[in-house]
C-alpha cells in the first residue's frame, strides 16, 4: 500500500469516527450544531464554540421513499433523503443536534428545514437571497451572518469576536488551500490522485476536526507529489458537474475510474469544500459573507449564475485538459434539469463529450449495471 | 340554412359580449378574436366543439357572470395576440410571471399608457386550458425544446417558454419576474436567454424564505424592508429600461385600485360562505387573478364581471340555491384545479361542491389597513401576509382561520405536485390542519394546470371515495 493510500485510509477512520467523537462532545456539555447547504460559513459555527456537523447524507433509496409522508415525491431525492434518514433513525448526529442550520438560497433546502421544524427540531434559517450580485442582496446576506452570530451566542453563551473569527478564517483557509493544492495536482498526465478520493478527501475534510483535517491534508499533499497514481498514461480525463456527491455516494466516480478514465476536475455545488480564501484582516463577518457569497462560484440557485459557471466549466476543461463532460444530475432536482441542456449546448459547441447520468440514489446491481454501460460508453467516447 | 359563425357565438354565447354593456364591442372585437384565433391555430372546429359541449358541460353560462369571466379571459387572451403588432409600432412590451402583485405593473401603464404588461404564464393558461383543453400542445413543444418533461417543470414556465419560441407573443423589452415565491420562474428566464441564445433585459427580484415556521413575516420589520428595497431596486431598473422617471403617486394610485378590487372581491367571499353556496369556486378563483396577474385591458372587464358574479350570487343565496342541495358539504381546496374543470363537475356530481381556493382567497389581515407608509415597504407588507409567499406554519395557520371564517366542512390540498414551493410543504400543512381542527383533510396527487397524467375516470374514483369520507364524518358528527 502506498504512503498515499496509507495515510488516506487513516483519514478515514479519522472522519469515521467524528460523529462519535461529536457525540462525546456533546456529553460533556459542548453544543451541536447541523448545517444543510454550501452557504453556511462553517467558519461562524467553529467561532462561537460549538461543534459543526455538515449534513448532505446520500447514496441510499430508502430514505427518501421515507420522507414522503412530509415531503413531494418531486422534491430532489438528496432533500428528502436528509428528512428521510432522520425518520428512519439514521442519522446520529441530528436527534442530538442544538440548532439546524439551514441555507435558504432555495426551496427544496428551505423544505427540508420545515420538514425537521414540524418533526420539533430546532431550526433556523440563513436568507441567503439568489440574486447574489446587486449591493443590497450582498448587505442583506452580511446581516443574516450578524443574526447567526447573535444566534449562536445565545446557544452557547459565547461571544464571537474578530478574533475568534479570524482563527477560524485562518483554519478554514488552510483546509481550502491545502485541497485546491491537491485538486490542482490532477493537472498532472497521469494524475496521481483521481475523483473518487478527490471527493472522499472534501467529505473527510468536512467531517472532522478542523486541525485534525489540516495535518491530514498536509500529509496528503505531501504524498501525492511522491505518487505515481494508478492511473493509465491517456486516460480520458473527465470533469463532473451537478449538485454534487453525497457523503456515502461514490458509485458513479468509481465507475468512471473503473472504466478506465479519471475524473479530474469538478463543479460541483454542495458537500465538497469550495474553493477560495477568506481575508483576515478589517471585519472578518465581511469578508466571510465576501467569500461565500461573492468570491466562490455561484451555485446552480443563484440568479443569474449559468453564464458565470460556464465560464469556470470552460476554463476548467482548458486547464485540465478534460475530454468529456458528465453531469451527475439528482433525481427531480428541477433547476439542475434547466443547467445541463445549457451545458450540453455549451460543451456540444466546444467539441467536448458531454453525458448526463440521473441518479435517484437507487444503486442496486439492476440499476447500478445500467448507469456502467452508458458511463463506460462515454469514457470510450472521450477516449477517441 | 348558413354556415354556423362559431367565432361569434363563442363571444356571444359563452363571453359575455352578447350581455350590455359590452355587447357594443362584439364587432370590434369579433374581427380582433378572428385573428387571434388564427394566431392560436383554433380551428371552426375547435369552436364548434368548446361552443357545444366543452363549456356549456363544464362551466354555468346561464349566469351573466359566469360568461363575462370567460370574456375576461378571452378579452385578455385577444389583447395578448396584439402584442407583436404594438410592438411593431414603436409600443413597450413588460412581461411578469403569477404570482405577483399588479401594482407595479398598473403604475407603469399609469405612467405610460403605451406600456403594455402581460403575465403571459398564468393569463394564457388560464384561457387556453379551461376553456379550450389545448395546453398540451404547447407543454409538448418546450419538452422537445430542451424543458425535460420527467423532471416535472411547471407548465406555466413551459407554456411561456413556447409562446416566446414560436413567436406568438414578441420578445419584451424588459421581463421584470419576481422570483419571491419559487426558484424556477426566474431560473426560467435565464433558461430561455441561455439555452435558446434569446437576448432581452431581464430584471430578477429574488426572495429567500426564511421566516420560521408561524412566524408573521410581515410583522418582520427587517424582512419588509428588505423586500421593500428588493421590490423600489426592481422597478427602478424597469423604468429606466423603459425610459420613464418612477413616478410613486401612480404607485399608490395602482395600490389603491387593487386594494378596492380585494375590498369587492370579499364581498363574493361572503356569499359563497353561504350553505349551499351558489356556485363551486372556480369562477371567484379566476376573477381572484385580477389581485395576481396583471391584465393589459386592466379592470375595466374585471370589475364589470365582478359586480355580475356577484349579482348572481346574491340572487342564488337568497332563493336558498346553489349548486348542490342544501345541507350537502362544503369544502376548500388549497389550489383548486380549475384549468381542468371536469374536476370539480365530479365533486358536484356526488353531492359535494369545492367553494374556495384558499391560496387566492384573501385572509382577515389581507384586509387589514397596510401599517408601512412607503409605497414600496407597504407593497413588501401585503405581498409578505400571502398564503403563498409565508412559511408553511403560518400557511397552516391561515388555512384554519379561513375555514372557521368561511365555514368549511372539509380540506383538500393537492394538485401542486410539480411545485417545489407552493405544493412541497402541503403534506406538513395537511398534518397540522388536521390535528387542529380536527375536520377531514385529504391530499389528491395532480397538476392543476394540465391534465396528460390523469384521466377524468382515475380522478373520479379519489373523488368519490373523498365524497363518501367527507359524508360520513359529517353525518357522524362533531
Amino acid at each position: 500500500m502506498s504512503r498515499f493510500k496509507k495515510d488516506l485510509e487513516e483519514y478515514a477512520k479519522l472522519s469515521r469516527a467524528y460523529p462519535g467523537e461529536v457525540r462525546r462532545r456533546k456529553g460533556e456539555g459542548e453544543k451541536v450544531v447541523c448545517y444543510y447547504g454550501s452557504r453556511v460559513p462553517v467558519e461562524v459555527i467553529h467561532a462561537s464554540g460549538a461543534v459543526p456537523y455538515p449534513l448532505f447524507d446520500g447514496g441510499d433509496v430508502g430514505p427518501p421513499e421515507a420522507a414522503l409522508p412530509y415531503l413531494l415525491p418531486f422534491i430532489n431525492v438528496q432533500a428528502r433523503y436528509q428528512v428521510g434518514q432522520h425518520v428512519s433513525g439514521l442519522n446520529p448526529i441530528i436527534p442530538i443536534a442544538d440548532l439546524i442550520i439551514i441555507d435558504c438560497k432555495e426551496t427544496d433546502l428551505v423544505r427540508v428545514g420545515d420538514a425537521f421544524e414540524f418533526l420539533g427540531l430546532p431550526v433556523w434559517k440563513l436568507g441567503v437571497p439568489q440574486d447574489w450580485e446587486k449591493e443590497l442582496a450582498f448587505n442583506y446576506y452580511q446581516r443574516q451572518l450578524s443574526n447567526l452570530k447573535q444566534k449562536l451566542k445565545e446557544l452557547t453563551g459565547e461571544v464571537v469576536t474578530n478574533d475568534k473569527l479570524e482563527q477560524s478564517i485562518k483554519k478554514y483557509n488552510r483546509v481550502r488551500g491545502l485541497l485546491s493544492q491537491i485538486g490542482a495536482l490532477r493537472k498532472e498526465h497521469p494524475p496521481a490522485i483521481g475523483g473518487e478520493d478527490f471527493i472522499r478527501l472534501n467529505h473527510y475534510a468536512l467531517r472532522s476536526d478542523t486541525d485534525d483535517a489540516i495535518k491530514s491534508l498536509e500529509r496528503i499533499y505531501e504524498d501525492l507529489k511522491q505518487e505515481k497514481g494508478k492511473f493509465l498514461e491517456g486516460a480520458p480525463r473527465i470533469m463532473i458537474a451537478g449538485r454534487g456527491f453525497a457523503f456515502g455516494d461514490y458509485t458513479i466516480p468509481r465507475i468512471i475510474e473503473d472504466s478506465g478514465g479519471v475524473t479530474v476536475t469538478e463543479l460541483l455545488d454542495e458537500a465538497i469544500v469550495q474553493s477560495g480564501e477568506a481575508k483576515v484582516d478589517e471585519d472578518p463577518l465581511v469578508n466571510i459573507a465576501q467569500l461565500y457569497y461573492r468570491d466562490m462560484v455561484p451555485p446552480c440557485l443563484f440568479t443569474p449564475s449559468w453564464e458565470k459557471r460556464w465560464e469556470r466549466v470552460d476554463k476548467m476543461i482548458d486547464e485540465y485538459q478534460v475530454n468529456g463532460l458528465l453531469y451527475y444530475m439528482l433525481s427531480f432536482d428541477v433547476i439542475y434539469d434547466y443547467e445541463y441542456p445549457i451545458f450540453a449546448k455549451r460543451a456540444n459547441e466546444k467539441g467536448i463529450p458531454f453525458e448526463m447520468i440521473e441518479s435517484s440514489y437507487d444503486f442496486s446491481r439492476e440499476a447500478t449495471e445500467t448507469l456502467r454501460t452508458r458511463v463506460e460508453s462515454f469514457i470510450r467516447i472521450c477516449g477517441r | 340554412m348558413g354556415k354556423r359563425d362559431w367565432h361569434r357565438e363563442y363571444l356571444v354565447k359563452c363571453a359575455g359580449f352578447g350581455d350590455p354593456p359590452w355587447d357594443r364591442e362584439l364587432d370590434d372585437m369579433l374581427e380582433k378574436w378572428r385573428r387571434a384565433a388564427k394566431k392560436l391555430k383554433l380551428t371552426d372546429d375547435d369552436l364548434k366543439y368548446i361552443v357545444t359541449d366543452w363549456i356549456p358541460r363544464n362551466f354555468d353560462i346561464e349566469l351573466e357572470g359566469t360568461r363575462k369571466v370567460i370574456g375576461v379571459l378571452t378579452a385578455e387572451a385577444i389583447d395578448m395576440m396584439m402584442a407583436s403588432e404594438r410592438k411593431a409600432i414603436g409600443e413597450k412590451i413588460v412581461y411578469g410571471v403569477l404570482p405577483a402583485h399588479t401594482v407595479f405593473y398598473r403604475a407603469l401603464k399609469f405612467t405610460d399608457p403605451k406600456i403594455n404588461v402581460y403575465f403571459i404564464d398564468a393569463n394564457f393558461v388560464s384561457f387556453i386550458q379551461p376553456l379550450f383543453h389545448k395546453i398540451a400542445p404547447f407543454l409538448d413543444y418546450a419538452e422537445e425544446h430542451g424543458v425535460r418533461y420527467g423532471c416535472r417543470h411547471c407548465a406555466l414556465n413551459k407554456t411561456r417558454y413556447t409562446l416566446l419560441r414560436q413567436g406568438i407573443v414578441p420578445l419584451p423589452d424588459v421581463s421584470w419576474i419576481w422570483g419571491f415565491i419559487c426558484d424556477q420562474a426566474p431560473k426560467s428566464d435565464e433558461f430561455i436567454k441561455e439555452y435558446w441564445n434569446q437576448e432581452y433585459p431581464i430584471i430578477y427580484s429574488r426572495w429567500s424564505h426564511h421566516g420560521a415556521a408561524h412566524e408573521k413575516e410581515y410583522q418582520n420589520e427587517e424582512m419588509v424592508k428588505y423586500l421593500g428595497s428588493v421590490m423600489r431596486e426592481g422597478y427602478e431598473q424597469v423604468c429606466k429600461l423603459l425610459d420613464i422617471e418612477v413616478d410613486e403617486k401612480a404607485i399608490m394610485k395602482a395600490l389603491e385600485e387593487r386594494r378596492a378590487y380585494l375590498i369587492k372581491y370579499e364581498q363574493l367571499s361572503q356569499f359563497m360562505a353561504a350553505h349551499p353556496p351558489p356556485f363551486n369556486g372556480e369562477i371567484p378563483l379566476i376573477l381572484s387573478h385580477g389581485l395576481w396577474a396583471v391584465f393589459n385591458t386592466g379592470y375595466k372587464y374585471y370589475n364589470e364581471a365582478l359586480e355580475a358574479v356577484i349579482r348572481d350570487a346574491r340572487e342564488r343565496v337568497a332563493k336558498g340555491e346553489g349548486i348542490v342541495p342544501k345541507g350537502s358539504p362544503s369544502g376548500m381546496m388549497w389550489f383548486m384545479p380549475y384549468c381542468n374543470p371536469f374536476i370539480m363537475r365530479m365533486f358536484e356530481e356526488n353531492g359535494v361542491v369545492i367553494a374556495f381556493c384558499d391560496a387566492l382567497l384573501p385572509s382577515k389581515a389581507d384586509l387589514e389597513p397596510l401599517k408601512f407608509d412607503d409605497p414600496f415597504e407597504a407593497n413588501a407588507e401585503a405581498f409578505l401576509k400571502e398564503a403563498m409567499m409565508t412559511n408553511w406554519g403560518t400557511k397552516a395557520d391561515l388555512t384554519i382561520e379561513k375555514m372557521a371564517n368561511y365555514n368549511v366542512d372539509f380540506m383538500i390540498w393537492g394538485f401542486e405536485d410539480f411545485d417545489r414551493w407552493l405544493g412541497s410543504d402541503q403534506k406538513l400543512c395537511l398534518a397540522y390542519v388536521e390535528r387542529k381542527t380536527g375536520k377531514p383533510c385529504f391530499y389528491i396527487e395532480g397538476d392543476e394546470w394540465e391534465d396528460r397524467d390523469y384521466s377524468e375516470e382515475s380522478m373520479r374514483t379519489r373523488i368519490e371515495t373523498i365524497c363518501q369520507v367527507v359524508k360520513a364524518r359529517l353525518s357522524a358528527g362533531p
